[in-house]
């Protein structure tokens, strides 16, 4: 290599760095500052100058899993958004499969009717699902939460889906068939694998926004089946907030969804290799 | 053909899971319907709120205590939707003493009266142990419909070294002397004094509410803003307007940000030294001695004009009418009534004390500061008033709107008289008597 | 004709979406319905219920009686100033926010495209913001954005900046919000931009690479018009997710100072859970979602989308 091809590949190097480092600097700085603050109490929370050095309390944490009842509410989170996240996977997956592949009546309209499930505020849907929940004598149970979740995630499912399924292109598939496979072993052994970047990307957002939803959560459980953003919100008292608590509400509601994420980056990697099967 | 049933299949078995998980639930004996002596409240999650789901429900062996504390918003959302749809989830439910005409004008709660009517075993409860400034919430139609659970009033809390420091002798009592000692004490480090224009609350009634308070007289079944035929007065005599005249000289003594503060700046602010004066809600400053300043506060009533009168706010606790434990709520609040519930609050934190006794215990006010104000009340012959526009069940709407046109009053954007008339104009269509 | 089972050669090579092998007739239709099932059990309910809402004056303050009073709501709707100055605000908002968590986004994708050492932990890093429960967010953000006793003024006064007012002023409120949507939102666009770069086949690359093509060049021609359909959706999403902004505003904010924030949503949660006048609150919301899907019409034909989506499936 000559010397200025080095040197540009240096400085190529150092440039690259120098701006991965400030961008996960400038996402990770708050997650820095309410990680920290979760183990500070409530004297050095508030201090100003803030306070870098401080000794770690488990305060805040102790009173999440005590006063505020966190285990079950996690539990509860994860089995609800746990199923609402599959049930909104697979019939999203395959709407968007019907769309992408099919000559569907009315499909653009089909299309846009389903994002215009996203569009509509969710403030119109609170009374009328309190309304069943009493009336279906589902009020405080997992079900009614889990439908309302599924059915907000499926828009994301089908529209991200769809365009992902339009890009491995219909050759490869056409090929698999003439080999003599199904519509439905294709699909699952040569599309699917080409799709699972997309499928974990959608299905990480699917499951981080039915995870984070409150308004509902917190009109439509009581005991049985709160969980986690309606613990969170209890940071916020009428005429003060807890800093701490809610920090660490924040801290330990993330973590599922981080580690859920970690997982997935994998086989948002893996698209890469299988990518050399494209022409 | 084999590939065509299998998403056929596959949601089936989904289907089958649904409802084997469904039976499931049904079948499980968990829920607290099925024990016939447990009462669940709508509660908050303030110290007294943690008290009853905690220290409360342990002493109180009548029935087993349950509830999930609330935001304050999602309190109200859930009040309302939950009583309005006849909803017994419920059986004894919370309320900021602003929103307490709605379930009592709407029929959502049950009179003590009405339950010992259909009960005669039912002891009568008499809430005489508990300050009379805070059981009137509780009255109406000339029965009584719950109890109260904490008592605030506005409180003045001031830096006492800082008034050292500038040469202030007198703590002030009207609203000249607090604008002379803002300015003073205002500087580029330190703060004269906080306002809080960012909050709907915390602005209409921490901030212009106790202004407007002292400047006309207050007859006993008004608040300052209605009358008793809910008719608006808050501007009869101009009063509005000086209010927020009051605020207007003292704003340039606020910290920078003043226009974004709630009630949670407030304090900290407070807390962390950066202002001198504050003007809030007792509830507000509960934090404060948590802090680098430690001892150095000064707590009194909030300072007046013409006229003694101040706000006394709080919440009450009362019983759903959709409830089917009637009874057995009824009993609870008869044991709370007697005592020992407050005497729990009081021990898991709460200083926004209403039992009398309390009140009148000295070292009971040492520890807690804030009670300084209501003992001062009878030395500066102070008449409590109720939180205005609380007569009303739509407050929250018509608190709305206040606030709406005092901030523009306050910043500069409408003359403060003309805030107030084009207040009582929106307030016409607004209020329905 | 070809019996369910066997393929018919000849018929596939018309392009797929033609190509419905016999006995595929029912497979569209099978695959949809799930999703169609979701849709009407769940949906519709509410759908109906709020629009029926809409035209009555139901307001649970006053009790559960109610009168209908036809389009009367919608009549007033068009003179709130309040509401169309909200409406405003939101289309500002969603503009400057999706335009920047875009640009971010596609930059980011770009560079952690690269296989250098270390650049996975980092990405990670950009990852997480979205992740974080919203509530958790504002109250974070709105610590650290207090002017007088925030970290991020005291950081920056390390540096020599004096005391901004990030958003407790009406003047910087608005950016300051946007500002925590960005951060909280670009991981959002980049997750699905990245994924779609790290889908695309590596054929047009190497044949750029071969004919000379520079990095801007090789971008502007290969990359980006093959990435448009996955841009163009995580836009669309987010535009839509971006009209709708409220825990993280409102915890921030509460819609001021001095109306400087008071988004679409915050009015709506204002007029319809505050104020509880459902009614007009109803109104209000559909009159959002027709301003909503207009938009989005727009875009989506701006772009050429349709288009777009129609060559790759006639393909």
């Amino acid at each position: 290599m000559s010397n200025s091809r080095i040197l540009k590949s240096g400085a190529g190097a150092l440039a690259a760095y120098g701006l991965a480092i400030a961008a996960a600097l400038f996402f990770a700085f708050p997650i820095f500052w309410m990680v920290t603050s979760s183990f500070k109490s409530e004297v050095d929370i508030s201090a100003y100058p803030p306070v870098w050095s401080f000794s770690p309390t488990l305060a805040n944490y102790a009173q999440l899993f005590t006063e505020l009842n966190a285990w079950q509410a996690l539990l509860n989170s994860a089995l609800i958004v746990g199923l609402a996240t599959c049930i909104a996977m697979a019939a999203g997956t395959m709407a968007a499969y019907a769309l992408a592949r099919f000559d569907v009546k009315g499909k653009e309209f089909l299309a846009f009717e389903i994002l215009s499930i996203r569009m509509l505020p969710p403030i119109v849907s609170v009374i009328p699902m309190f309304i069943i929940a009493r009336q279906l004598g589902i009020f405080d149970t997992p079900w009614l939460l889990i439908a309302a979740y599924a059915l907000s995630g499926l828009p994301f499912v089908v529209w991200v889906m769809r365009v992902f399924i339009q890009d491995i292109p219909q050759s490869i598939e056409e090929a698999a068939m003439i080999d003599g496979c199904s519509r439905f072993e294709t699909f699952w052994r040569v599309t699917l694998p080409l799709l699972l970047p997309g499928l974990a990307a959608t299905m990480v957002i699917v499951f981080m926004f039915a995870w984070n939803e409150f308004l509902l959560a917190s009109m439509l459980t009581s005991q049985e089946a709160k969980t986690l953003p309606v613990i969170a919100a209890n940071a916020i008292k009428p005429k003060a907030i807890a800093w701490g608590l809610a920090s660490a509400a924040g801290v330990m509601m993330s973590l599922p969804v981080v580690v859920l994420v970690l997982l997935m980056q994998r086989y948002l990697v893996r698209g890469l290799t299988l990518g050399a099967v494209k022409g | 053909m084999h590939g065509h049933f299998t998403p056929e299949l596959k949601r089936r078995t989904l289907l089958k899971m649904l409802a084997i998980g469904a039976a499931a639930t049904t079948l499980s004996p968990a829920t607290r319907a099925w024990a016939a002596s447990t009462l669940n409240i709508l509660n908050s999650n303030t110290a007294w709120a943690g008290a009853l789901t905690g220290g409360v429900a342990k002493a109180y062996t009548g029935a087993q205590i349950t509830g999930e504390g609330n935001p304050y918003e999602a309190h109200y959302e859930k009040l309302l939707i939950e009583l309005s749809q006849g909803s017994s989830t419920f059986d004894i439910f919370t309320t900021d003493n602003l929103w307490i005409r709605q379930p009592l004008r709407n029929g959502w709660a049950s009179a003590f009266e009405d339950i010992r009517a259909e009960d005669a075993s039912l002891p009568e409860i008499s809430v005489g142990k508990l300050a009379p400034a805070s059981t009137t919430y509780t009255e109406y139609d000339g029965k009584r419909w719950g109890l109260p659970l904490v008592m605030t009033t506005p409180v003045f809390v001031y830096r006492k070294d800082l008034f050292e420091k500038a040469g202030i002798t007198k703590v002030p009592t009207n609203w000249d002397e607090y604008r002379d000692a803002a300015e003073k004490l205002h500087s580029d480090d330190v703060a004269g004094n906080v306002l809080l224009l960012g909050g709907q609350d915390a602005h209409m009634s921490g901030d212009w509410g106790s202004r407007l308070m002292g400047m006309t007289k207050i007859a006993p079944n008004d608040d300052g803003v209605l009358d008793e035929n809910n008719k608006v007065v808050f501007n009869s005599e101009g009063q509005g307007a000086r209010a927020i005249e009051r605020l207007r000289e003292v704003l340039p003594f606020t910290p920078k940000g003043v226009e974004g503060f709630d009630y949670a700046e407030g304090s900290s602010i407070m807390q962390q030294g950066k202002a001198a004066m504050m003007i809030t809600w007792s509830d507000v400053i509960v934090g404060i001695e948590d802090g680098p300043f430690k001892g150095k506060f000064g707590y009194t009533v909030s300072p007046t004009e013409k006229f003694e009168q101040q706000m006394v706010g709080g919440w009450s606790i009362l019983i759903n009418a959709a409830s089917e434990n009637k009874a057995e709520a009824y009993k609870f609040l008869k044991w709370m009534s007697e005592g020992q519930a407050y005497e729990l609050f009081r021990e898991n934190g709460e200083s926004s004390l209403c039992l009398q006794a309390d009140i009148d215990n000295p070292e009971i006010v040492a520890k807690v500061p804030m009670l300084q104000a209501f003992r001062d009340f009878p030395a500066r012959g102070t008449t409590p008033v109720s939180i205005p526009p609380y007569r009303l069940t739509n407050a929250v709407e018509v608190q709305r709107v206040l606030y709406e046109n005092i901030l523009a009053g306050v910043n500069g954007r409408k003359t403060p008289q003309q805030a107030m008339e084009d207040a009582e104009a929106a307030l016409a269509s607004v209020i329905r008597t | 004709m070809a019996k369910s089972g066997t393929i018919n050669a000849p018929a596939l090579q018309l392009g797929a979406t033609k190509a419905v092998r016999a006995g595929e007739k029912s497979v569209p239709t099978l695959l949809l319905a799930p999703t169609m099932i979701i849709m009407t059990i769940v949906g519709l309910y509410p759908l109906l219920h709020s629009l029926y809402i809409s035209l009555t004056n139901y307001n649970p303050t006053f009790g559960t009686s109610y009168s209908f009073i036809g389009f009367a709501n919608y009549a007033r709707a068009f003179g709130d100033g309040q509401f169309w100055y909200s409406v405003g605000l939101t289309l500002a908002f969603t503009a400057i926010s999706v335009a920047l968590s875009l640009t971010l986004a596609v930059l980011l994708a770009l560079l952690f495209n690269q296989y250098r050492f270390g650049f996975v932990v980092l990405r990670t890093f950009l990852l997480i913001p979205m992740l974080i429960t919203p509530i958790a967010v504002g109250i974070t953000w709105r610590t650290m954005m207090m002017p007088d006793l925030g970290v991020l003024n005291y950081l920056l006064s390390l540096i020599g900046v004096s005391h901004l007012s990030w958003a407790s002023s009406p003047s910087s409120a608005l950016a300051s919000v946007i500002l925590v949507d960005v951060w909280q939102w670009t991981p959002f666009m980049f997750i699905i931009i990245f994924a779609g770069l790290r889908s695309l086949p590596k054929s047009p690359f190497e044949a750029a690479a071969i004919d000379g093509a520079g990095h801007l060049a090789t971008f502007m021609n290969v990359t980006l018009p093959m990435l448009k359909p996955v841009i163009v959706i995580a836009t669309l999403l987010r535009v839509v997710d971006a009209f709708r902004t409220y825990d993280t505003v409102y915890i921030i904010t509460r819609g001021g100072p001095d109306f400087a924030t008071d988004l679409l949503s915050v009015y709506l949660q204002r007029v319809n859970f505050r104020i509880f006048d459902l009614g007009y609150g109803s109104a209000l919301s559909w009159i959002a979602l027709v301003i909503v899907l207009v938009v989005v019409l727009v875009f989506v034909n701006l772009t050429g989308f349709l288009k777009l989506v129609a060559d790759k499936e006639n393909r």
